[in-house]
């Protein structure tokens, strides 16, 4: 892809105009009808893995501190590698040690994380319940409030998990 | 993911709302978008239904499942875009960038970004025949804009091309001025569309850039 050019926000009175459009249109769907899309038919379900979560658990709980992916993996001796493809969602045997060692230097429980990575099975259903709101919440751009909120929150439920509450 | 602050407008208040573009969309994002829309979408139908509305007045994109077309944006040639509030997803687009080229005479053959999918929240669409007004504006006419702005930045001068629902057809032509190039056999006989990229530069020009 070719660079970026810099650009800049639309106008005030352009975003007036579309705004009126919308009112006088009222529909702005693109794409085709149901019929040939098989949208009718239950859609394949794609699952919101565990893998996924823990990807943007790692990440956002990263960036909160200011670590890039080099620091994290050097203050956690762990390979940069290793760092990647957590946070890059691949499907790779996560070491035991690895996730320890990432928990210790992120502050994160250890045991949920380890369910997250899939080393273990404990908490069941309120971790998925809280795994599944976190990621419906956090974004892998830049941590907005909304993201820090949401990684306070699921990092509280970690914890609460983690002490059996 | 690439993200900027652009700003809806609530309709029923009137207030600028700042809320968050993305532009890298992941499948886990519009898989997510979709689980808090289709509740909407039930509850629409089922209000449809109850007031009688005739289902050609019914919005033509109710039964999407946006679940079916995540998968595409595994594809290197998928581009997704969002349009994210704090109280959710208010828009999705899925953009396709490969194997599409103008049909129009002027550019015939040269690539343009395509629009497979565009869509706002269930919420923000107003009903004439359920009297009810859509949360917010502008969300179609900004994700439009970025498709624009991709084709720039993807060095293909803001040529896009898509198949508009009939619902949508005069939202495109009409107000934005896409040439119509006619209803496609091969897409249902959906309306096929195009922006020219004299017609892009135009609508940069104006303030859409």
């Amino acid at each position: 892809m070719k660079p970026a050019k810099k650009q800049t926000g639309p106008s005030r009175d352009w975003l007036q105009r579309q705004a009126e459009a919308e009112e006088k249109y009222s529909s702005m769907s693109v794409g085709g009808l149901v019929s040939d899309l098989g949208m009718l038919k239950p859609p394949q379900e794609v699952e919101i893995s565990a893998k996924t979560v823990l990807a943007r658990l790692v990440e956002l709980a990263r960036r909160s501190r200011g670590m890039s992916r080099q620091d994290l993996a050097q203050s956690a001796e762990v390979g940069l590698d290793d760092v990647a493809s957590i946070e890059q969602c691949e499907d790779r045997e996560l070491e035991p040690r690895t996730v320890h060692k990432l928990a210790l230097v992120l502050k994160l429980p250890e045991s949920p994380l380890m369910e997250l990575a899939g080393l273990v099975h404990c908490h069941g259903e309120r971790l998925g319940a809280a795994a599944v709101r976190f990621a419906a919440l956090s974004r892998c751009a830049d941590l907005s409030k909304e993201e820090q909120r949401a990684l306070r929150e699921f990092v509280k439920t970690l914890s609460e998990l983690s002490t059996g509450e | 993911m690439t993200t900027s602050c652009v700003e809806l407008l609530e309709r029923e208040t009137g207030a600028f709302v700042a809320v968050d573009l993305h532009r890298e969309l992941k499948v886990a994002d519009v898989v997510l978008a979709e689980r808090s829309w289709s509740s909407k979408r039930a509850d629409l139908m089922a209000a449809l239904l109850k007031e009688n509305v005739p289902r050609a007045q019914w919005p033509q994109s109710l039964h999407w499942d946006w679940r079916a077309k995540a998968p595409d944006l595994k594809l290197l040639e998928a581009r997704g875009f969002g349009i994210h509030a704090e109280s959710g997803s208010q828009g999705l687009m899925l953009t396709k960038n490969t194997r599409h080229v103008t049909r129009l005479k002027d550019d015939a053959g040269k690539p343009l970004v395509y629009v497979d999918f565009l869509e706002t929240a269930p919420w923000n669409w107003s009903s004439e025949p359920l009297k009810v007004r859509g949360r917010f504006g502008r969300i179609g006419s900004l994700l439009f804009r970025e498709a624009v702005l991709h084709s720039r930045d993807e060095g293909f001068h803001g040529r896009v091309g898509l198949h508009a629902l009939p619902q949508s057809e005069a939202f495109y032509e009409g107000h934005f001025g896409l040439t119509r190039i006619g209803p496609d056999a091969s897409k249902q006989g959906l309306v096929y569309l195009e922006f020219t990229r004299k017609q892009a530069e135009q609508f940069l020009k104006e303030g859409g850039g």
